[in-house]
């Protein structure tokens, strides 16, 4: 597999020497939005993102030299998301901790698109959010993937062809 | 559909927070949470392994205490809560005697024992041995203390130390061990690398299992404690007689027969 070279984001994702609440606050808003993309769900997301915290912070003196804590965070919680078992556990173990206040529900674009893509394969669903959302090179998402660039080319172009066609189809259910 | 995609996503990204975050504290709280449930899950497990062979072999081998964890002065985030009586016998304190950090080879930090891979000690090897009900692979200490350690992804370290009735009974058992393999363990391919080369006694083992790699246990006694030391993935003789010797070392503080 190909070396991809990672380069921290400043501010972001640059963990070392930085505190486990310093990291929280700083990567909790993002990661939410990823999930949120990824997941469709608001409180799914919240409680697949809260989960991939918990388990970061046992072990955050390893996670804290990482070039890219964001991103074994992220995976995690995306591995969390995906199963129905983690998912249901997450909710149990997090649901106690939810904040009270009231936030707005996301605007209808964004919940336009999460819909759109909640409906696209796993695959590329998930290059489409790692790469729109999370804002990884085309060869970081390979690196982390797994597989060749031209693989996460593939997904990305069928992915946002069928996205056209899903939002275009509800734009136009929406304006019948 | 707005013709820029770009564009769409860029307004997702854009708009307010989705959720007010629950803090980094309440996912501090859930790990313990979970590690508190976790470490109860596994005393019930060990109890009813403890506890199913004891039936048949009456008061032998497996009649350990409780195992506890790391001391109070671990830098994982749970404490040790463990009765001082479980880990100070008569004059001395066992955590006095364990291994420190400095004397490992560099890199290793102290962690919680679930956090270590298996098998930790030699009778994790000798499920399949057919021992009598006076006998094992335990030593039957009245007290005992383990602390573990990791080193990167693949390398742990355990010890555990035992202190015996007396002096006399902690050579017994440790100068039985092989002959107890031998009789007892023929499915087990257990060989005796070494013998006598730290403190008043010790033991070098090496078990193959069927699958997988060897493992190596090294046994060290000092008047009444014995000490087990093993080192994943860890074979080199030497390197493992290196440490037993240390062990013996920090053995001498907590016995008077030095």
């Amino acid at each position: 597999m190909e070396t991809v070279a990672r380069v921290a984001k400043p501010g972001i994702d640059a963990a070392a020497g930085t505190s486990f609440d310093e990291f929280y606050s700083a990567n909790f808003h993002r990661l939410m939005l990823q999930m949120y993309a990824y997941t469709a769900d608001v409180g799914a997301a919240q409680d697949a993102v809260q989960e991939a915290f918990s388990r970061a912070w046992a072990r955050w003196d390893r996670l804290a030299t990482y070039d890219e804590p964001a991103a074994w965070i992220r995976r995690v919680a995306m591995n969390v998301a995906n199963n129905r078992w983690r998912r249901a556990r997450a909710a149990r173990a997090h649901a106690r901790y939810h904040r009270e206040e009231v936030v707005a529900e996301p605007s209808p674009d964004r919940v336009a698109l999460a819909r759109a893509l909640r409906s696209l394969p796993e695959r590329h669903r998930r290059a489409i959010v790692l790469y729109h959302i999370a804002d990884l090179a085309i060869a970081e998402i390979a690196a982390q993937e797994g597989v060749t660039e031209s693989a996460v080319k593939s997904w990305l172009h069928r992915g946002r062809a069928a996205l056209a066609t899903l939002l275009t189809e509800d734009e136009e259910d929406h304006h019948a | 559909m707005p013709d820029d995609v770009d564009e769409l996503f860029a307004r997702f990204r854009a708009g307010p927070p989705l959720a007010v975050p629950a803090g980094a504290d309440a996912a501090r709280r859930a790990s313990r949470r979970r590690r508190r449930s976790q470490t109860a899950a596994a005393g019930v497990l060990t109890a009813v392994a403890v506890g199913l062979p004891s039936v048949g072999f009456a008061a032998g081998a497996f009649d350990h205490p409780p195992a506890v964890s790391g001391p109070p002065t671990s830098p994982s985030p749970s404490t040790s809560t463990a009765p001082p009586d479980q880990v100070t016998g008569p004059g001395v304190d066992l955590r006095d005697v364990m291994l420190r950090e400095s004397d490992l080879p560099a890199g290793y930090h102290r962690v919680e024992l679930y956090k270590i891979s298996k098998p930790r000690t030699l009778d994790k090897n000798a499920g399949a041995c057919a021992f009598p009900r006076s006998a094992g692979v335990n030593p039957l200490g009245r007290w005992h203390w383990d602390e573990s350690y990791e080193r990167g992804d693949d390398e742990d370290f355990y010890q555990i130390t035992d202190k015996m009735d007396s002096s006399a009974a902690a050579e017994a058992w440790l100068d039985n061990l092989p002959e107890q393999l031998r009789s007892h363990c023929p499915r087990v391919r257990f060989t005796v690398v070494e013998t006598g080369f730290a403190g008043a006694d010790s033991t070098l083992i090496r078990v193959n299992a069927n699958k997988g790699e060897p493992n190596s246990y090294v046994f060290v006694r000092q008047g009444d404690l014995i000490t087990q030391i093993w080192l994943r993935n860890q074979n080199d003789a030497a390197a493992l007689r290196d440490l037993g010797r240390v062990a013996a070392g920090r053995l001498c503080e907590g016995t008077a027969t030095c």
